[in-house]
């Protein structure tokens, strides 16, 4: 099994200051991996290196075993979609026409419609659950159907690589498990190799193959959820006292704060 | 899915997806600028037949007839097309490229640096006859031109981190508008009755003195601007939904930009140095044709047509008006209330 997506000896930060302190890890193939840590570890920032939107300062990230850097943009984009925090769109405009623009990689700028555009298209919309909307005006959704929107126009880039910055910021409980849903199931579908930055502990735990903890730029743990949740890191980690249990129903590690006073 | 957001047409290697609404009113502004050109050459002070008209613009009118038909109101209706698909272009990049409604070149300090140059020559003119020993006046519209990219130069250095953060960018260009501003003031108090009475005129913005030569150079200008916007769209639509997103669709950001801004700069200064200053044109276009053509954020061409269309009714109207205004004045009383009305929603928006 070869890994598609793979960090090696990563720095990397803003200005002059590192966020990222030597990061190395592979992304296994047609799995769903979760990095986690506490807020401002640099889990946007492994994202953004991974998805070659950040320069590495020193060591590098390799596609397929090409180093991101040397891929010439509009290729890496036919090979490896990426999803930023909270991206927003222009006033009005249509969730058909987001979605849309997931083909640009693949259209020269004198072809910007094709009828195969239009059927990747189409299946991208279908598979996030918006062919209804495709008329809508994307300011006029719920969170979670703009967030799905979104989702599809990276999935419209036709990739085998897809990551997702924080897909269930600003959402509520019931629209961060759809989004989470939808996750789960292009993998399973699709055979993607997906990763998402979450915050949240329990969403993290159910809904990955493969966690990743990120402390203060480094790795400090990864494997499959059940293994990598304990009170121990917990308490390392994020600060926190917590209990860890293991759900009834399927066995998947879940996270109770422990209530101080 | 096409069906509803139009119908994809494919010529051999070429593919465009052609929107209904946007042929409807493309078909509509069309119409109205020959409609309105048309008037404009048709009537005037002066009151000519239409049969000398006609005879005229075929070649077999009188030479004072072709002076009045052809020189005057043809050229001057004309260049208000260009000038205004000028600005209306320019302006769709500029706020494409920095997602924001109120970085356009006429408010951002670009159009004020090219004021300044001008009317530092109009108003100071040893400081170039004593260099160069030609006369003033033919410089105006070069000194224009540079005025422009230098103060352009002066914004990037300023604003550039790797590309353009959208309110870093207005904030400089506010600062730097509001100094070329106070250039030009100081400039008219300096200034002579006769010299300052010049300058205020080409700075209120004035189709009154346009040439054929004009005409020329501002066709070349929207040839090429109309063939550049065309390859950029794709980069702009990209930029349009944030830096971020359109580098992951395969965009290089911070070029697309940098040619982008170049672009606006070189024809907003174009147009600037044949019209003087044509205030807020290059801010309302764009924000009415995205509106009018339904499109997602304002796109070049289309923004172009209303610029187009608001600087020929302006003119026109202005030219009719009891007393001859300049066209400045009009597209300002339009486009004042306009920018008021955005920044009250702008200030809205963010703060919920």
């Amino acid at each position: 099994m070869s890994n598609p997506l793979r960090a090696e000896g990563v720095v990397a930060g803003y200005g002059s200051r590192d966020v990222l302190h030597g990061i190395t890890f592979d992304v296994p193939q047609g799995q769903v991996t979760t990095v986690i840590g506490p807020n401002g570890c640099g889990k946007s920032t492994l994202l953004r290196t991974l998805a070659g939107l950040l320069r590495p300062t020193r060591g590098r990230v390799l596609l397929d075993g090409a180093p991101v850097s040397s891929i010439r943009p509009r290729h890496l984009a036919r090979r490896l979609a990426v999803l930023p925090q909270s991206p927003t769109a222009p006033e009005g405009m249509t969730v058909a026409d987001l979605v849309a623009r997931g083909r640009q990689p693949h259209q020269p700028w004198y072809r910007q419609w094709s009828a195969e555009d239009d059927s990747i298209v189409a299946a991208a919309m279908s598979a996030t659950g918006v062919d209804d909307l495709g008329d809508r005006p994307l300011d006029e959704l719920s969170g979670g159907q703009r967030q799905r929107a979104w989702i599809a126009m990276a999935l419209a880039q036709d990739t085998d690589v897809l990551l997702l910055d924080e897909p269930t910021t600003h959402l509520d409980l019931a629209h961060a498990v759809e989004v989470l849903d939808l996750v789960v199931r292009l993998r399973r579908d699709t055979g993607r190799t997906i990763v998402v930055v979450l915050h949240d502990l329990n969403l993290a735990a159910r809904y990955s193959d493969h966690l990743v903890v990120v402390d203060d730029g480094r790795i400090v743990a990864q494997g499959p959820p059940s293994d990598v949740v304990d009170p121990a890191l917990l308490a390392k980690v994020f600060g926190l006292e917590a209990h860890v249990f293991s759900d009834p129903y399927d066995a998947l590690p879940t996270v109770v704060p422990v209530r101080r006073g | 899915m096409s069906a509803r957001r139009g119908v994809g047409v494919r010529i051999g290697p070429f593919g465009v997806l052609v929107r209904r609404r946007a042929v409807v009113w493309t078909t509509i502004v069309t119409i109205t600028l020959l409609a309105v050109t048309v008037l404009a050459v048709l009537t005037g002070t002066l009151d000519l037949p239409a049969s000398r008209v006609w005879a005229a613009l075929t070649g077999r009118g009188s030479s004072v007839d072709h002076l009045v038909v052809v020189d005057r109101r043809l050229v001057r209706a004309v260049t208000a097309i260009l000038v205004g698909f000028v600005l209306g272009l320019s302006g769709a990049l500029t706020q494409s490229v920095t997602r924001n409604p109120i970085a356009t070149p006429d408010l951002l300090g670009v159009t004020a640096g090219a004021s300044a140059a001008a009317v530092l020559l109009i108003t100071q003119p040893w400081l170039v006859t004593s260099v160069t020993g030609t006369a003033s006046a033919t410089l105006v519209a070069p000194a224009a031109v540079v005025g422009g990219l230098l103060t352009t130069a002066i914004i990037v250095a300023l604003a550039w981190r790797g590309g353009f953060d959208g309110m870093r960018l207005i904030l400089v260009g506010l600062g730097v508008n509001a100094i070329a501003l106070a250039i030009v003031s100081w400039a008219l108090m300096r200034a002579d009755l006769h010299s300052a009475a010049v300058a205020s005129r080409w700075l209120t913005g004035s189709l009154a003195g346009v040439r054929v030569e004009d005409v020329w150079m501002l066709l070349t200008v929207v040839a090429v601007a109309t063939a550049c916007s065309t390859v950029l769209s794709q980069d702009l639509s990209a930029l349009r939904l944030g830096r971020d997103v359109a580098a992951s669709l395969g965009t290089r950001t911070a070029r697309s930009e940098a040619y982008a801004i170049a672009l606006a700069v070189v024809a907003v200064s174009a147009a600037t140095a044949v019209a003087g200053p044509i205030g807020f044109v290059a801010f309302v276009a764009p924000q009415a044709a995205l509106r009018v053509f339904g499109t997602a954020g304002p796109t070049p061409l289309t923004s172009g047509m209303v610029g187009a269309l608001v600087v020929l009714v302006a003119d026109q109207t202005a030219q009719r008006l009891p007393v001859e205004l300049p066209v400045g004045v009009l597209t300002a009383v339009i486009g004042a209330p306009a920018l008021m009305f955005l920044l009250v929603r702008y200030v809205r928006r963010s703060s919920v």
